[in-house]
């Protein structure tokens, strides 16, 4: 069970190569959504907003780097922004085949970094609508996906996919519902159905650039229909396949915020 | 003008039956409420505050559920399997917001390289000892879990179950009753299961004022009326009354759906109350009506016939309208409550017996004249001396012979009426609506002995700006206010607050680097090494010396210690406050430290805090394991001084939540009864001094009521029948229907009076005729009301015999005291001449004809 924060943060910005699509299955759709290569390394500067039911706002800032490994195995350093309380608290993933990732936080304050072993999937990530779970990908053969329609979704041509988790208990919604571009091979919205077959959530991606190659959702809200909160993912800055010193990603580094 | 009336008696059939069938097809519109939270004025601080509170975190009312294992303790695996089951399964419950369970629950703790977070029972489980045990170790370590998710004997699990904001009553209907669908599908031969909280009792007041209205009522109507049955002997006058009272229902009920104003605990009584009273203005004109056509010798014609019942009507409206009008005022004073159902119950009650008045004196007439069937004179029978007359007789003798008794028992019922109400407890209680022997509140009990009880107000304090709450100084306050009221107040049976959860996580990220090697500062102990008595003992008094008294529990020796030996982080248990412990420099620090917290939370602190990182906004939950609200008063009033004197600049604190509504509805029902109460003897007392033109016959008239009012109390002090929003309203309803009697003697007497100037023949004879008549008419009252000795509620049980009491009482102190006054003081309104009415009056309340 990996929580990739990373993989959601950068598949929401990873865009496919053109190429022509055979209308197939359900799970033909998700594959050729997820083999689409993705960029080896993501550096983002992220503005996340949180607005409340009532309209009120809160504006968080993080910096991301993110680099693949050969296994293909992510490894992630956040490092806060903003607010000021928060300034430089360090945050480091490293995605584990076969077993939970590797979490290690430094908090300024204390001057220490602390092992984080979490095992709360369904808890949102930093008081976003964001949970865990879903910054994670999702085995394309732990659901069944059926296309229930083609329609156009925000001026393209979309394959309307029903994802049903195959054992209900391993996912806390019961159904996804996802808007596949055509086109650029990216999912545009995504409704998640809570236990109750209710919609729970909502989630869009916007303002599609094409940066260094790669399809790049500018923004991307997800709305929580039931309680009315949403959370809103601006990209500040984004760069893919840069050089990352494989070093920024250890305890080390979280503690010294530097290389040596 | 009456002319006019009964020249067309089938149009006023015609229309009253028309308006009625309206009404009828109204009542299915009749809806049924009881949740307090609608009984309070809308601009009432304490509902204000709590909707705002609601708004920010949510619906404050909870179901609690309890499942007990009937034998060992609930950590079992069949115990854990059956909780995590059920907590899915009310999960999916419609408007159901949230389910917290010992299977949902998170744990939290630290380890000597940082952190670990996750279910407090694992996706692993599998119910082996190991486990088992690992989970009673887990429950154990953290003070917000105890008596919360686990019982003291660890036989029980709580399961709370939170509701989505603004549902409707019958969508709180529906979860209570999937929930309790839930829990029948489980074993009930291994488990005990309970279900209680606020929804829950809201829920049943209603489910029982609906059977109460429809068992209940016929009941009363029919035990009213044989009453009056036996006292009148015509099954003839019983009839068209009976049509009266139906009538006046149905018109109040229907009007009250049309308004949309719903029938609450109280609503119940309404209809047993114009069943009880408007019945008698139906009884005086059929009964005048039929002493008229006993008069009359021979046939009657049509035309005459006409002539008997418009003089009925001229007769008998007058007096019958001086005891409609001082009921009303009774009842109408209830209008002047803040507390909504009981103005309701006010207005419509008044408006009910405003239409007992209206059909009486135009129903039955019309009805009369329509029918105008022959009837022949019967022979009066000799009137024989019965028993009854007897009693009264030699009562009156007694009263007449020794007065200085009569007043010694007068002033002894005073005093043991006042000693009783100074021990008046005025409380409304909504779980003491149900019996004891009932399930819920069985299930009541039960939570509050064994967890941290049912009823909760929360603890708001507020910053100026984003990130106030994570300053050190007003977290530090309010971690000593928690401690300060969990020691004052015994009846707390727990506090949880936004501090706890800081507390946890300073405590967690502070485990010493192994624990193997303890604390290097203050341990002497090297685990490598075993320790050696002399150690141990050391440990234990160098523990022992940081007690706050000599006499300390096993959990708080155990939490000293791990202090002591910072076990898990426990010296850091606390809110990081010292510069030197943290090695910091400045305050600002401490405070990015405590959000740097609070992002390890991710945001899971919704319900207590109103931002994830930089809260401006942290809320307390005090538990309460009382169940009434007597005390809320005060806590809230040390949780002011306690503000004043520590709460930092720049901070505010308020207090909201459903307890508070509570003990502002039992203040707003006890001073809105007795204003009321006031009200309504003042109306009476203005009323008849205007209509003796004499203010000692309004003097005189409140005597009687007054007295009867102040046993009323007595009674509920020596009984112990609290005050509530039922047994509130018994002063005005007493006044309202007791005075009755009193005009009715006075009348009486006045007629005697005009007859004799021998005071003592003037009483008798007044008792022996309209005083039989009074006793009768009590009588049946009060059996109408006594006939809610069997509702499901008590509060409308004590009701029913509070004011069945009333009425025993009432009568008597009318035909007891007012002779008693008469003779003393000889008043001038009593002694004129002959007064038309009251011949009326001694003739309906008699009920038969003597002359």
């Amino acid at each position: 069970m990996n929580k990739k924060l990373t993989i959601t943060l950068a598949a929401l910005s990873v865009l496919l190569l053109s190429q022509n699509i055979f209308a197939l299955s359900g799970r033909d759709v998700m594959e050729m959504v997820k083999k689409e290569s993705s960029p080896k390394t993501t550096h983002a500067a992220i503005q996340l907003d949180i607005v409340e039911k009532n309209g009120t706002e809160k504006t968080r800032i993080l910096e991301m780097w993110t680099r693949k490994n050969s296994k293909g195995l992510n490894r992630s350093l956040i490092d806060f922004i903003e607010p000021s309380s928060i300034k430089g608290t360090r945050f480091l993933i490293v995605e584990n085949k076969g077993r939970p990732d590797d979490q290690h936080i430094y908090l300024p304050a204390l001057k220490r970094v602390r092992r984080i072993a979490a095992s709360a999937r369904n808890k949102s990530f930093m008081g976003t609508e964001f949970t865990y779970a879903d910054m994670s990908s999702r085995n394309i053969d732990e659901d069944t996906h059926t296309i229930l329609r083609e329609e156009t979704y925000n001026g393209r041509d979309c394959y309307v996919v029903e994802s049903v988790p195959k054992h209900p208990d391993s996912y806390h919604y019961s159904k996804t519902i996802k808007w596949v571009a055509k086109d650029i091979r990216m999912i545009l919205k995504v409704e998640m159905y809570d236990a109750n077959g209710k919609l729970k959530k909502v989630l869009t991606m916007n303002d599609f650039k094409k940066i260094d190659g790669y399809w790049t959702p500018y923004k991307t809200v997800m709305k929580n229909i039931q309680s009315g909160r949403s959370t809103i993912l601006t990209n500040l800055k984004i760069e893919y396949d840069k050089n990352i010193p494989a070093d920024m990603f250890t305890v080390q580094f979280l503690k010294r915020g530097k290389t040596n | 003008m009456i002319d006019r009336i009964f020249k067309h008696p089938w149009i006023i059939i015609a229309a009253i039956t028309g308006i009625t069938v309206f009404f009828i097809f109204q009542l299915p519109h009749l809806k049924i409420d009881n949740n307090y939270f609608n009984f309070i004025p809308k601009n009432q601080p304490s509902l204000v505050a709590t909707k705002k509170l609601q708004k920010q975190f949510g619906n404050q009312e909870i179901m609690d559920i309890a499942v007990q294992a009937r034998e060992g303790s609930i950590i079992s695996k069949k115990g854990i399997l059956l909780v995590k089951s059920l907590t899915e399964k009310i999960s999916t419950i419609n408007n159901v917001a949230d389910v917290i369970s010992l299977t949902n629950s998170d744990f939290i703790t630290g380890t000597p390289e940082g952190m670990e977070a996750g279910p407090l029972i694992g996706e692993d489980f599998t119910g082996d000892t190991r486990q088992l045990y690992k989970i009673h170790e887990r429950l154990l370590s953290w003070e917000l879990y105890r008596r919360n998710l686990i019982s003291n004997d660890f036989s029980a699990t709580q399961v709370v179950v939170k509701l989505k904001n603004g549902i409707t009553q019958d969508e709180e209907k529906a979860v209570y009753y999937s929930i309790k669908n839930v829990l029948n599908n489980y074993s009930h031969e291994e488990f005990n299961f309970f279900i209680a909280g606020m929804p829950s009792i809201i829920v049943l007041v209603s489910q029982n004022v609906n059977r109460d209205i429809r068992t209940l009522i016929p009941f009363v109507l029919i035990v009213v009326l044989f009453i009056l049955f036996l006292s009148f002997k015509k099954a003839g006058g019983i009839i068209l009354p009976t049509l009266t009272v139906v009538i006046s229902t149905i018109w109040t009920l229907g009007i009250m759906a049309i308004f949309d104003v719903e029938l609450s605990i109280i609503g119940t009584i309404i209809p047993v109350l114009l069943v009880a009273v408007g019945s008698a203005y139906g009884i005086h004109i059929i009964s005048y009506y039929y002493d008229e056509i006993r008069k009359t010798e021979g046939i009657i014609t049509p035309a005459y016939h006409r002539e008997i019942v418009k003089g009925t009507v001229k007769q008998i409206g007058m007096p019958v309208l001086l005891a409609a009008v001082t009921t009303i005022a009774g009842f109408g004073s209830l209008a002047a409550s803040r507390v909504i159902p009981m103005k309701n119950f006010g207005i419509f009650t008044a408006i009910g017996v405003g239409a007992a008045f209206l059909v009486a004196i135009t129903f039955i007439p019309a009805l009369l004249l329509v029918r105008h069937s022959i009837h022949k004179s019967k022979p009066q029978k000799a009137a024989k001396v019965t028993f009854f007359e007897k009693l009264l007789s030699s009562v009156h003798g007694f009263i007449q012979i020794r007065p200085d008794w009569f007043i010694m028992v007068f002033l002894i019922v005073v005093g043991f009426s006042i000693y009783g109400s100074m021990h008046l407890v005025k409380d409304n209680v909504m779980i003491d609506y149900f019996k004891k022997n009932s399930e819920i509140v069985k299930a009541d009990t039960f939570l509050r002995k064994n967890f941290s009880g049912t009823s909760s107000f929360s603890i708001i304090i507020n910053g100026k700006k984003p990130g106030d709450l994570t300053n050190p100084e007003v977290l530090k306050f309010m971690d000593n206010l928690s401690a300060h009221l969990k020691k004052k107040f015994p009846q707390i049976g727990k506090i949880i607050s936004f501090t706890d959860f800081i507390k946890l996580m300073n405590k967690s990220m502070h485990v010493p680097a192994s624990t193997d090697n303890m604390n290097s500062d203050t341990s002497v102990i090297s685990a490598h090494n075993t320790m050696s008595p002399q150690d141990f003992a050391a440990l234990l008094n160098r523990a022992y010396a940081h007690a706050e008294s000599i006499n300390i529990s096993t959990p708080e020796l155990i939490e000293l210690i791990n202090k002591e030996l910072n076990y898990k982080g426990a010296a850091y248990y606390e809110i990081p406050h010292n510069l030197a412990k943290y090695s910091m420099t400045d305050r600002e620090q401490l405070k990015n430290l405590i959000s740097q917290y609070l992002l390890l939370f991710s945001g899971n602190l919704s319900d207590w805090t109103d931002d994830a990182l930089e809260p401006s906004m942290a809320r307390m939950q005090v538990l309460l394991l009382s169940k009434g609200t007597s005390n809320i008063t005060d806590i809230t009033e040390e949780i002011r001084r306690f503000a004043k004197s520590g709460l930092p600049k720049g901070y505010s604190l308020e207090t909201a939540g459903f307890a508070i509504v509570q003990n502002d509805l039992t203040n707003l029902i006890v001073n809105g009864a007795i204003r009321s109460f006031l009200i309504s003897l003042i109306a009476v007392f203005i009323i008849l001094s205007l209509y003796y033109k004499s203010l000692v016959a309004g003097l005189f008239s409140i005597i009687p009521i007054g007295l009867t009012i102040l046993i009323n109390f007595g009674v509920m002090g020596f009984f112990g029948i609290r005050m509530d929003i039922a047994t509130a309203m018994v002063g005005s309803i007493a006044v309202g229907i007791g005075i009755d009697y009193t005009i009715h003697f006075l009348s009486a007497y006045k007629y005697e009076r005009s007859k004799t100037d021998n005071l003592t023949v003037v009483s008798h004879n007044t008792l022996l005729t309209t005083g039989k008549a009074i006793i009768f008419n009590a009588a049946s009252v009060g059996a109408g009301f006594a006939v809610l000795i069997f509702s499901s509620l008590v509060p409308l049980m004590y009701l029913g015999i509070l004011i069945a009491l009333t009425m025993v009482v009432s009568s008597l102190a009318s035909l007891t005291i007012i002779p008693f006054l008469l003779k003393l003081f000889k008043p001038k309104f009593i002694r004129g001449s002959k007064v038309p009415d009251s011949k009326i009056i001694k003739q309906t309340m008699r009920g038969e004809n003597n002359e």
